[in-house]
């Protein structure tokens, strides 16, 4: 048949199938819209570390790194231009700061360069002026944060809150999208190089390097680079950040995956759904192509055409769906690790995205379109039309059933041994769900079956027999509702899961303190910001103050994880945060990290050095120095990992004596409010500190905490609701498809409350049995998330069996499918007899 | 058993007049009597049917089954009396998919009785219909013929006094067609059952006592045409040689 001859039978047979059509690209187009929003929703903050390192290293390959925020002398930039193989070098200095105007304050990243960042090229420095102008710093801030802070004019002054004191820094220009492109969201202030070490206290230091080498010289750069930071400052190439991110971002990326495999799962049975509407006229289709005498080949072609226009309307649809959705109900939420990485909310739509996007879309048109495929290829012209032994039906359905334990033993060998394969033993873990369906729903009318036996009462009979009659669209619509539950059950237990291990964390760290003071900004609840703590001792005279003592922490690059080191003093009771112990005893471990030399490690950390408890290594502070491992713990709540060290052997390897708070006990009955606004106005307006109980940190903590893991709560909020009208939809349609049926129950003599009766029946078998199903793999998957969770990712996990929540999502998803069809269901009874008629 | 009395059926026409679908039929048919309806399409039949099923009400008339008026019947005492007293034959005979023959029969018994108890009671009904050897077969692997007797088999499982009987031979060959009618009449007859059979097969006349024509929405009791072609595919108002 000749292409544009099969192109004119598409339109023609479209007109009879245009509602289930119609039905079908929504339900291909929602999978690929919730496929396509997640993606856009994490490549988002990717992108956003990476079009800031681009922006501002321009052509710059390499970088020489400061370890800690006090950088390097800047004279070593001179030794690098003398570097050959050097072609440009830029030196820049980085620190974080809170920057505050009339409306607002935010956190930003204050980055000091000069002019030689221009001459590689970067967008951030294309239009911005990077000398002093008349004597005097100024400051460059993106439109949208100079519009937050409300200082918008030329000359007006921004207050920077940095390193434990502020300064006034004047703003020269707004940069506008026109000129600096997706970096218009990043959260910067670029400043003179001068300026900027003014304003941080660092005169005559810098953080960080660029550098651009002649072509074919960077190998020799670089060990040219290594050599002269002797071990105490890192070389890496340009896109170092961005693997660092990555590292932090894993758990949030994986759970994007695993949203993304789910969503993309209940849109295709959503669709596939749909197409089993059309399941009598595309066989018929078949049939009578293949007895005109045209070649399976040929039957494909017609049945891709079908799929190719389906998919290719839906996937327009989905990806329009997808962005709105991404906009709206997806946003990027960069939290906790906007703590640690300059990020913005920039809404970058990548072509890997609207790839994967449009392929998930097309193949699940594809094999929708293309289930009778045995019967495309029968040997028999007739196949697709002839009715299906039962024989062959169960034994397809015993062999389902041996896969999905098949699958479901492999899943149970990922949950056991190797927990890093957490995607694709959920993976297993649906396919066990789906494939194992068959046989509960088998199970379920079997039992339903037996007890419709024993009343006397016909609904129960029909219903049964309803469902038997129509077992590929049944499984179809118990599968989306297994689908749904399973995705939910799963990731809101894991979600529930991890956020109790992190509530337990973070009052963990906050035991030991009863007051911070630390450098203000929410970047800074962390406390990772170095300031000179001058003025402890007259904290410390203060009513009410017990003891003050200097709390240090910072984050280290470390391979390829931005490490949190946290380093309490050696007094604090406790030291170490022994709940998050996972391997060695914490009670000696407290006692050898306080006496010094000895740290605790998060297990990821050590299992990827392979240290062991007891192991001696080198921790690649500013000051290299050795340390022995006293214990392993949990990442405590940060992606990366975690080191815990006393405060002083922080000062050793650090080389400052600089804390980044001020730990204050109180005195006995002292109130926590009353002696924290005494320490407000000891320290003045001008301190830069902030005064906060450590109740309000651990709250503000667990805030970020809850934000950190909100796309988790979106997730499994998205889902059943795709689910539910999906299966609304699906059996909506059932339903009124059969309409005719329906009558002459009617004309039998079934009222119409016995009918709508036996709908329901139907519809609570289906959909409960699909929901139960999946509730008990959801159950499992859960343990097989806070698995993957505890031992790749290393966070705080308390496991619980959530029954009760598994059981609501269950009731929801059952309780709000059935009301959504009440209506269909209750106006198809009212169809009129003549339709039995044929009248 | 079955008394129809001036019966009326209009619907509002697209024009100002009424179309008059059913208009002033009376008629009546006894226990165990078997009439034969014909009519070309449009003629009334299937409202005339509906009225004495209870699933349309009529404009005016009365529609008396054992004595007992049943058009003024709420939809759960029509309901109910379909169940138990009226039998349906179908002209798609599509029985329920994946479902065998036994239970397809005992379909209208499951509102009375257990189970296996419909399935005792309808066994002896489709052993009687030919099907003994066919019972756990499943509907669509039946022939039409077949599936068109256990539709027989579930209008008279619940021992109606009424049956209507709807093109029961539309979809069979003539062979199929005058066994399904003689078992027809023959149940019909041995059970006093009143059978009203529409058809547009003349071949029905020959299985029934007495036979009616419908046209216009009036009936004409007679014998069946000479030219049955010609008399069903003649327009309304056309006269047809011989009528």
């Amino acid at each position: 048949m000749k292409a544009l001859n099969i192109l004119a039978l598409y339109r023609l047979r479209l007109r009879a199938r245009l509602a289930q059509e119609c039905l079908a690209i929504l339900g291909i187009g929602a999978g690929v819209a919730l496929l396509f929003a997640s993606q856009l929703s994490s490549a988002s903050l990717q992108s956003s570390v990476a079009a800031l390192s681009r922006g501002i290293a321009g052509r710059a390959t390499l970088q020489l790194l400061a370890r800690d925020p006090h950088g390097f002398p800047q004279s070593v930039l001179a030794r690098v231009r003398q570097i050959d193989g050097v072609r440009a070098a830029a030196p820049l200095l980085e620190a974080d700061a809170n920057a505050s105007g009339p409306r607002g304050a935010t956190s930003v990243q204050l980055i000091g360069a000069d002019e030689s960042l221009k001459a590689l090229g970067g967008t951030l420095t294309r239009d911005s002026a990077l000398a002093p102008f008349g004597g005097i710093g100024a400051i460059v801030l993106p439109a949208p944060l100079a519009r937050r802070i409300g200082v918008v004019r030329f000359g007006q002054e921004a207050t920077l809150a940095l390193a434990g004191h502020t300064a006034e820094a004047p703003l020269y220009k707004q940069l506008t999208a026109a000129q600096i492109g997706p970096l218009i969201s990043s959260p910067v202030a670029l400043a003179p190089l001068s300026f900027a070490q003014e304003i941080a206290g660092l005169p005559g230091r810098v953080t960080r390097i660029l550098v651009q080498s002649a072509p074919g010289a960077q190998g020799r750069v670089q060990a040219a680079l290594r050599a002269l930071a002797g071990g105490r400052l890192n070389v890496a190439t340009i896109g170092y950040d961005e693997q660092l991110f990555a590292k932090a971002a894993a758990a949030s990326n994986q759970s994007s995956t695993l949203f993304g495999t789910v969503a993309a799962l209940v849109g295709f049975l959503f669709a596939f759904n749909a197409m089993l509407l059309t399941v009598p006229q595309r066989r018929r289709l078949i049939a009578d192509l293949r007895r005109e005498g045209y070649t399976p080949r040929t039957t494909i072609a017609v049945l891709l055409v079908d799929a190719l226009a389906l998919g290719g309307v839906s996937c327009v649809l989905g990806l329009a769906l997808g962005e709105e959705l991404s906009l709206h109900v997806l946003g990027s939420n960069p939290a906790f690790l906007s703590l640690a990485f300059a990020l913005g909310s920039p809404h970058v739509v990548s072509l890997q995205s609207v790839a994967l996007a449009v392929c998930g879309g097309m193949l699940a048109a594809i094999v929708a379109m293309l289930s009778p495929l045995r019967d495309v290829l029968a040997r028999d012209p007739l196949a697709a039309i002839r009715p299906r032994a039962p024989t062959a039906r169960t034994r397809a359905g015993v062999w389902s059933a041996l896969a999905g334990l098949a699958c479901l033993g492999a899943a149970t060998l990922i949950l056991l041994a190797a927990p890093d394969a957490a995607i694709p033993g959920m993976v297993l873990l649906l396919a066990a769900l789906l494939l194992v369906l068959p046989l509960a729903l088998g199970a379920t009318l079997a039992l339903a079956r037996l007890l419709a036996g024993t009343v006397v009462n016909a609904v129960g009979h029909i219903a049964t027999m309803e469902l038997g009659a129509a077992r590929a669209r049944a499984i179809a619509i118990a599968a989306t509702g297994a689908t749904a539950v399973f995705g939910s059950v799963a990731i809101q237990g894991a979600h529930g899961d991890l956020l109790a291990g992190l509530r337990g964390a973070t009052r963990e760290l906050n035991a030991a303190t009863d007051i911070w003071i630390s450098p203000a900004g929410s970047y800074d609840l962390l406390k990772t910001a170095p300031f000179a703590a001058r003025r402890r001792a007259e904290l410390e005279r203060l009513p009410g103050v017990r003891a003050v003592s200097l709390y240090r922490s910072g984050l280290l690059d470390y391979g390829s994880r931005r490490v949190l080191v946290i380093a309490p003093a050696r007094a604090s009771a406790p030291l170490l945060p022994s709940g998050q112990i996972v391997q060695g005893d914490a009670r000696l471990a407290q006692e050898r990290v306080r006496g010094g030399g000895w740290l605790v490690l998060s297990r990821a950390i050590a299992e990827e050095r392979h240290l062991r408890v007891g192991d001696a290594f080198t921790l690649p502070s500013p000051r290299p120095e050795s340390f022995r491992v006293a214990a392993l713990s949990t990442n405590l709540g940060w992606a990366p990992g975690a080191v815990v060290m006393n405060a002083d052997d922080y000062a050793r390897a650090w080389n400052s004596a600089d804390a980044s708070a001020y730990s204050v006990l109180l005195a006995p009955g002292a109130s926590p409010a009353a002696v924290a606004a005494e320490l407000t106005r000891t320290l003045g307006p001008s301190s830069g500190l902030s005064v906060e109980t450590s109740a309000h940190h651990t709250a503000a903590q667990l805030a970020v905490s809850h934000a950190a893991l909100a796309r988790l709560t979106q997730i499994a909020t998205l889902i059943p609701i795709a689910a539910v009208l999906a299966m609304a939809a699906a059996l909506g349609a059932m339903i009124w498809q059969r309409r005719p049926r329906l009558a002459k129950l009617r004309i039998e003599g079934f009222s119409r409350a016995a009918l709508l009766g036996t709908i329901m029946l139907e519809s609570v078998m289906l959909v409960g049995v699909g929901s139960l199903t999946g509730a008990i793999f959801g159950i499992y998957g859960q343990r097989l998330a806070d698995r993957a969770l505890s031992s790749v990712i290393n966070f705080p996990v308390v496991h619980t069996l959530t029954v009760l929540p598994a059981l609501r999502s269950l009731a929801l998803v059952t309780v709000t499918a059935l009301a959504i069809l009440a209506l269909p269901g209750a106006l198809a009874t009212r169809v009129s007899a003549a339709l039995a008629l044929g009248e | 058993m079955l008394e129809v009395r001036n019966l009326v059926k209009h619907y509002r026409g697209v024009g100002a007049e009424p179309v008059r679908a059913v208009d002033g039929v009376s008629l009546s048919v006894a226990a165990g009597e078997t009439i034969a309806l014909y009519g070309p399409s449009g003629s009334g039949k299937t409202t005339l049917l509906l009225m004495a099923a209870m699933l349309l009400a009529p404009t005016s008339g009365e529609v008396l089954i054992g004595g007992r008026e049943v058009s003024s019947f709420s939809e759960r005492e029509a309901s109910r009396f379909r169940l138990s007293e009226l039998g349906f034959v179908h002209q798609s005979c599509d029985l329920m998919p994946g479902v065998s023959a036994i239970d397809n029969a005992a379909l209208k018994l499951l509102g009375s009785m257990r189970l296996r108890q419909a399935r005792r009671e309808v066994d002896p009904l489709l052993g009687q219909l030919g099907l003994g050897e066919r019972l756990r077969h499943r509907s669509e692997t039946l022939s039409m013929g077949e599936r068109q007797r256990v539709m027989i088999a579930r209008a008279l499982s619940s021992r109606p006094r009424l049956l209507l009987a709807d093109e029961p031979t539309g979809s069979l060959d003539t062979q199929r067609g005058h066994e399904v009618l003689a078992l027809l009449r023959e149940l019909c007859r041995e059970r006093g059952v009143a059978c009203v059979l529409v058809s547009h097969d003349p071949m029905a006349a020959g299985y029934a006592d007495r036979v009616f024509a419908l046209r216009d929405g009036t009936l004409r009791e007679g014998e069946v045409p000479g030219d049955e072609v010609a008399w069903m595919l003649a327009r309304p108002g056309e006269e047809v040689p011989g009528h």
